[in-house]
């Protein structure tokens, strides 16, 4: 929590953070279970004919002299290595704050078709079409079968199974193809070349105005869907029925209103958002004629007067309500527009308490409250003192609407600025996140970004999406690869395989440098026992709190080694240096965790198997470092050139932050340079690093530092609270590792970065120009 | 009772990685030891106050590497004391400390600046120790340092050494430059030799 971070737990330093993330790691056994479990067999499939490839296990090198980790190891050292479920007692926020976390699969229908051409003369296309929840909002996704009609019968579970967990039926059918996305086999009389562009990515039903059901005597029952934007989705075909059963279903999770013209045609809306179903509901009121409605929705509008409700139920005041819906629904646009807008926006009050905040169109107290706000005429957040409304905001762009307050209770008086956000979200780039997210990207829908040969149609798309959702845990291999640039979007599934090899031959090579070295040869050049005894010092201390690194002589330390050993022959220039251990082990976790185990339950890799991966997690961290190499200049001036970017960008966005810290000497924002330097991968989990560094690679470019300005401006309350000194600002900054919530902060950034605008792009492309890039996009 | 009026002093800890500075921190600031303590980046600040000697310390602990040398000076400037501290097992953090302290007497302006040297990892002196202990003291003794071999781990000396840096204090010490006037311009450093093949 934000608030307890001020006075006595800073204090207590790293260390108290230390034992944190120990316990953390401990907490997260369970996850990880639970992601090997169902969609394991599979997976690991896939991955097999990946790493396996056509090359022969003879001559790997892992089985050298310099492979002391792996061998000597007891069988139960391994055991050790995934311990069954720990209590997360204590943890619940930090695990809270995980993306990915909260999806549920609450209905699957396989072999649901649809007919691209309208005349159904065409080839229909067979997919399964399934209900995601994810945290409270409801998600529609309907993805072809890429491989044929074979999967239809398979009854497969690719869609949520990595990371719910709960999903019975194991690894569908398709994750047995080769090539992760890419595949060649195309689908007999179903699945043609265009069959990609037909799937529905995970939308929200809050997105979706109206179903309409076919039920002809002859022929499948279908739905069609009409979205809020008034497009209508082609029609699903329940082959094998099916519709009764998905809308009962919808029923349970959302308000499905039968229309009053058309017993055929549903409206519908999303129910985890009560603001969101009351608005709903009013609107609906007219078609549907169900005035009692108005009386459960208003219930929801706390601030909204109690007087409306009596309006419930009683036909005579029918004109009355008319009118008032008249009104209501004039507000409904605007408060719908502005109530996400606002919980977004009251997020980056200073962070105060650490409320939790909804999504855009999550659930939520400060829901109810923010309309009633706008409703009169102030839309002004919730939770403080109003007033005192000062012009110094509105300098911003037009695009960043702050106004000013008088603190309640600070004494600093220097006024709070909150971030209310008008249109930020749409200014330049596409609404970044103004829906609610969307759950992980599985393979199978990484897959249907693909067409037939595995090249990925839209990577622009691609990026959207992992940008918006983030990416299951066994898709990460693939999708990495994508964005850090290690394959190119339009390499087909063939093509991606050969360069695969190709890259496994020259880890090898490279890998030879070192570990041809003898004892002898060693003995003469002491510059490489030192550079050797560094990276073995760092391998010792990487994230021993997590499960996959835990145990030292393990396997995993000993791919981290060899790795780092390589990357030091490959790049001799820079060589190893402090940081870059924390940034191949996520990396190398990712890889490795997709990897087949051994045979007989062992969790060890096959020692071919491991060089594989060391290879993939060598050329993925190659990729990586040539984005973060400069920050590693040893004259630093690629970090002083980030942190004079992130000054203007807080200049920018916060001119009074800005102020407080110019004021007291913190300008040098130096307390930023961990963040910076290993985009924040010390401050959170380990498990939300792969969640924040995908985003980041996904996202707009200088995500990383408006991500900066979000977790100050998250904390400006305590910041503008107190008289802190550099000193003091550093001690705070190092002890927020483990407290932050990713999501929310990554939420506060994209839109930040939509809110600074072409001021903020100006500020990168100086930043850019000054090749001071540094892991920018 | 009489409160008598702490003396702030900075204090900044330089040396190789992996020579144990972190966890000399910990062990004086909050009596407790951590096997793998990651590697610090960047730097990290911690205070303790030794009341029985009036003493506030301001620690700085900084990232070891060569290659975040030229971070330093904004650490160690307006420093009252500086621990630099080497690995008994690791004759090359020996060499490296000397370096430190030959930049401390070339870069710091304040005469008055306490240096201590300091042998980590004594625990290990039977089994793997490299740099003998008559060597580092003598040159200490011969640099005007002070000088302890202590262990963070097994909790050897390490009171004793911040102690005794404490008592080294100017008692009626002018208030140090305060922190927050860390200036980002970075003094001239030694640009890192080239790394060269093996």
């Amino acid at each position: 929590m934000q608030a307890t971070a001020s006075g006595p737990v800073l204090r207590e330093g790293r260390l108290y953070t230390e034992q944190e993330s120990l316990a953390g790691g401990l907490s997260r056994e369970g996850s990880f279970a639970e992601q090997r479990r169902p969609g394991g067999d599979g997976l690991q499939v896939v991955v097999k004919e990946d790493w396996v490839g056509g090359s022969g296990p003879a001559s790997h090198p892992l089985a050298d002299g310099e492979a002391e980790g792996e061998e000597g190891l007891e069988e139960e050292e391994y055991e050790g290595m995934y311990p069954g479920n720990e209590s997360s007692d204590g943890y619940s926020d930090v695990e809270e704050g995980r993306p990915g976390r909260g999806t549920e699969v609450v209905f699957v229908k396989e072999g649901v078709c649809v007919w691209p051409a309208a005349d159904r003369r065409g080839q229909r296309i067979s997919g399964r079409l399934s209900l995601i929840k994810q945290s409270g909002c409801l998600f529609l996704c309907w993805l072809p079968y890429a491989g044929g009609a074979a999967e239809a019968e398979h009854g497969g579970s690719g869609v949520g199974s990595g990371s719910s967990g709960r999903q019975p039926g194991g690894g569908g059918r398709a994750g047995k193809q080769p090539g992760g996305c890419g595949r060649s086999a195309a689908g007999e009389g179903e699945g043609g070349s265009g069959h990609s562009l037909y799937a529905v990515h995970p939308i929200p039903l809050s997105d979706i105005k109206a179903l309409r059901k076919h039920t002809p005597a002859l022929g499948p029952h279908h739905v069609t869907l009409t979205l809020a934007t008034g497009v209508s989705l082609p029609s699903f075909f329940f082959q094998h029925g099916g519709v009764k059963a998905f809308l009962s279903c919808l029923r349970e999770h959302a308000c499905l209103v039968r229309s009053a013209d058309d017993p055929s045609t549903y409206l519908i809306n999303d129910t985890a958002d009560p603001l969101q179903r009351s608005l709903y509901s009013l609107e609906l009121l007219g078609p549907v004629g169900r005035p009692s409605l108005a009386g459960a929705s208003l219930a929801g509008l706390s601030s909204a007067g109690g007087q409306w409700a009596l309006a419930d139920g009683d036909g005579g005041l029918r004109a009355q309500l008319s009118e008032l819906v008249d009104r209501f629904q004039q507000l409904t646009q605007s408060a719908r527009n502005t109530a996400s807008s606002l919980l977004a926006g009251s997020a980056l009050l200073g962070g105060g308490g650490g409320a939790t905040l909804p999504g855009p169109h999550g659930s939520g107290s400060g829901a109810p409250a923010g309309a009633g706000a706008s409703a009169g005429g102030s839309p002004l957040a919730s939770q403080q003192v109003p007033q005192q409304q000062a012009p110094q905001g509105q300098q911003q762009q037009g695009q960043l609407l702050l106004r000013r307050r008088s603190l309640e209770g600070a004494s600093t008086g220097v006024g709070v600025f909150e971030l209310l956000e008008g249109g930020a979200g749409c200014g330049g780039s596409p609404c970044w996140r103004e829906r609610p997210r969307p759950p992980p990207l599985t393979l199978a829908e990484l897959r249907s970004f693909c067409d037939r040969d595995g090249r990925l149609l839209n990577p622009a798309a691609f990026r959207q999406r992992v940008a918006d959702g983030g990416v299951e845990p066994e898709g990460r291999p693939e999708a990495w690869k994508l964005l850090l640039g290690v394959n190119m979007p339009e390499w087909s599934a063939a093509q991606r395989a050969q360069r695969q090899e190709e890259r496994r031959g020259a880890y090898r090579r490279l890998r030879l440098q070192w570990s041809n070295i003898g004892r002898e040869q060693a003995a003469r050049c002491s510059k490489w026992r030192e550079r050797r005894s560094r990276i073995e010092k760092d391998v010792r201390r990487t994230d021993r709190a997590h499960r996959f690194y835990a145990h030292e002589r393990s396997q995993a330390h000993a791919m981290l080694a060899h790795v780092l050993l390589t990357y030091e022959r490959y790049n001799q220039d820079l060589g190893y240096v402090q940081g870059m251990s924390d940034l191949l082990a996520p990396i190398l976790y990712v890889v490795a965790s997709n990897a087949p185990r051994g045979s007989g339950g062992s969790h060890q890799l096959d020692a071919p198997v491991a060089l594989g991966v060391e290879a993939e997690a060598f050329w993925a961290f190659e990729a990586l470092m040539r984005r973060m190499e400069p920050n590693f200049s040893s004259d630093s001036r690629v970090m002083h050139a980030q942190l004079g970017a992130l000054r203007d960008l807080l200049a920018l966005l916060d001119p009074p932050l800005h102020a407080h810290l110019a004021a007291r000497d913190c300008l040098s924002l130096f307390f930023c340079y961990r963040w910076l330097l290993l985009h924040f991968k010390r401050e959170f989990t380990f498990d939300e690093v792969l969640c924040l560094w995908e985003a980041l690679w996904a996202g707009p470019p200088g995500l990383h530092l408006y991500l900066c300005v979000a977790v100050l401006m998250r904390h400006r309350r305590i910041i503008l609270g107190h008289n802190w000194r550099f000193d003091e600002m550093l001690q705070w900054a190092v002890g927020l590792a483990g407290k932050l919530r990713l999501e929310e902060l990554l939420r506060d950034a994209e839109r930040l970065a939509a809110a600074a605008g072409a001021a903020g792009r100006d500020v990168l492309a100086a930043l850019e120009a000054g090749d001071g890039g540094g892991g920018g996009g | 009772m009489m409160v008598e009026q702490l003396v702030q002093s900075k204090l900044v800890l330089l040396g190789e990685m992996g020579s144990g500075k972190t966890s000399l921190v910990q062990r004086f600031v909050r009596g407790q030891y951590f096997e793998n303590q990651e590697s610090t980046i960047g730097a990290s600040f911690f205070t303790k106050t030794i009341p029985e000697k009036h003493v506030k310390f301001e620690i700085w602990d900084t990232a070891g590497q060569e290659r975040y040398h030229s971070l330093a000076p904004m650490y160690y400037r307006g420093a009252a004391a500086a621990i630099v501290v080497y690995d008994i097992t690791h004759p090359a953090s020996f060499e490296r400390a000397k370096k430190w302290v030959w930049e401390l007497r070339q870069n710091v302006q304040n005469a008055g600046l306490i240096i201590a040297l300091v042998g980590n990892k004594v625990d290990l002196a039977d089994e793997a120790r490299q740099v003998p202990e008559a060597e580092a003291r003598s040159y200490a003794a011969e640099a005007g340092l002070l000088f302890w071999e202590a262990s963070a781990k097994a909790d050897i000396n390490v009171t004793s050494l911040f102690d005794e840096v404490a008592d080294k204090l100017p008692k009626s010490a002018a208030p140090q430059q305060p922190a927050g006037g860390i200036q980002l311009a970075e003094q001239p450093a030694p640009a890192p030799r080239k790394p060269s093949c093996c």
